[in-house]
């Protein structure tokens, strides 16, 4: 069950994750296997950090565009 | 005497009887008053309650007593929520107490608990059917006494804020007999008044029962079918009646209610400049938790890093091939030391070594040796085998010893 395709969504991502890392801690699979895994793994750890730093960069620049004086509370940050 | 089945054993009627008596009274309501109450120091509280004829055993445990808004005491009257329970080891019933209430204030208190469940229920209190306040409202409709205070408060409080709308007072009853039908005649009223665009019902503090006409029935849901948005302001702000909760949105006071009536272009900014940070507090704390959750698994798939696993092999691949290594020597020694005793067993079986520690090899001429005098007779010429040499012999006679 290695379906190495693109997540699309962050929670699925996420939940993929959590299954993958489950997986490794609950047996012994063979090294190969474990290489698989990891390397997905990896994979959508970065996608999940990604997806999260977009979402943090998302709400400065909101922030940011608000009108008049809410600019300077926020567009400093 | 005679008996037609077979007698029940005390356990078994006790257990019927159990049955009986919870499966009967599962939650009841009970009045009467308090005797023999005892406070104990494990929190629990145990009493009797009684009337001039009979009397039950009740126990109301610290997890329920510590919401009790009194404090219950010898000889009061007092109605009582809870289970009749059977205590099976004594053949003794009992009330388990799970709500207390002083006998006056309860029956008003009950019928205000039973009427919001049942409004509950009815969904009159559902967000999806609370309708917004108008921003900028032209025109309030008041219903209320117009002899209270709360009147009085709330026409100052908009006259000062919002000059410009104008107020439209349906003066009520508003405590005593036919109050909450007044109430309600005084919201209908309002509703073919198409230029009112906001309501506000209410009335200033006093006791529970002064208040009892905004916990009816029907003036809730008079609230809940009004077409105009209603603010309800009853009593202070501890006073929440069951119109706050049909009511689109609730007041602490009338006063306050006026205020929300007469949002500035300022406060209304302030507002959604409140909820918008509320909203993005909101988002920020849920990618944080998001954050957390990642950080989490990072680590766990890196304690699962097969690179850890592959130096691991490695090392058990080197402590094998070191095993090997060792076993090899050692055996390898341990062949040596044996070829070793072989040979000098072999060099201690060779006959000639024996030759040269003196012993001798008698052979006769056929090359048989001599093991025994009978290999010999008398006058046989023999060989004699030494170290160094050979020698004829003549075997001349036996010797006893």
């Amino acid at each position: 069950m290695t379906d190495q395709q693109k997540p699309k969504h962050f929670e699925e991502a996420l939940q993929r994750l959590e299954t993958i890392v489950a997986k490794m801690e609950s047996r012994d699979e063979s090294l190969e296997e474990s290489l698989t895994l990891f390397e997905e793994g990896m994979t959508l750890l970065s996608f999940c950090k990604d997806q999260l730093q977009t979402a943090e960069q998302k709400i400065e620049e909101l922030s940011g565009r608000s009108p008049d004086d809410e600019s300077k509370d926020h567009g400093s940050r | 005497m005679h008996m037609d089945q077979k007698p029940l054993s005390i356990s078994e009627l006790t257990k019927r009887i159990k049955s009986l008596i919870e499966g009967e009274f599962p939650e009841i309501w009970i009045t009467g008053e308090i005797s023999n109450f005892h406070h104990h120091s494990s929190g629990h509280m145990y009493f009797t309650l009684k009337d001039h004829q009979a009397e039950i055993k009740c126990t109301f445990f610290r997890g329920y007593n510590q919401y009790v808004r009194f404090k219950p005491e010898e000889g009061m009257q007092v109605i009582a929520s809870g289970a009749v329970s059977v205590y099976e080891k004594r053949g003794q019933y009992q009330l388990s107490v799970r709500q207390l209430e002083p006998a006056g204030i309860g029956t008003l208190y009950l019928a205000f608990e039973t009427l919001k469940k049942e409004l509950q229920a009815e969904g009159l209190f559902a967000q999806v059917h609370k309708k917004s306040l108008p921003i900028f409202p032209k025109k309030v409709g008041i219903v209320t006494s117009d002899t209270g205070a709360a009147l009085k408060d709330m026409i100052q409080v908009l006259g000062r804020r919002a000059p410009h709308i104008s107020i439209v007072v349906r003066p009520t009853k508003v405590q005593g007999v036919g109050a909450a039908e007044d109430i309600v005649q005084g919201i209908k009223a309002f509703q073919s008044q198409q230029d009112i665009d906001v309501l506000i019902i209410g009335r200033g503090g006093g006791s529970l029962e002064d208040l009892w006409a905004f916990n009816e029935e029907i003036v809730a849901h008079a609230i809940y079918k009004s077409t105009i948005p209603i603010i309800s302001a009853v009593g202070h702000e501890v006073d929440i009646t069951i119109s706050d909760l049909v009511a689109d949105l609730r007041a602490p006071t009338p006063s306050a209610a006026a205020e929300l009536a007469s949002m500035t272009t300022h406060e209304i900014i302030a507002l959604s400049e409140d909820h918008l940070n509320a909203i993005k507090h909101r988002v920020a704390q849920k990618i944080l938790y998001r954050w957390q959750e990642c950080d989490s698994l990072e680590n766990r798939l890196k304690m699962r890093d097969p690179s850890r696993r592959i130096k691991r092999n490695k090392d058990i691949l080197n402590r094998i091939y070191h095993q090997i290594e060792f076993a090899i020597l050692t055996k390898q020694s341990s062949l040596k030391a044996g070829i070793g005793n072989i040979e000098k067993h072999l060099i201690s079986l060779n006959p000639t070594s024996v030759l040269h520690r003196g012993f001798s090899i008698a052979k006769r001429k056929d090359g048989q040796i001599v093991r025994s005098n009978k290999d010999l007779a008398n006058g046989d010429l023999f060989n004699i085998q030494t170290g160094d040499g050979q020698y004829e012999a003549e075997k001349k006679q036996n010797i006893d010893d």
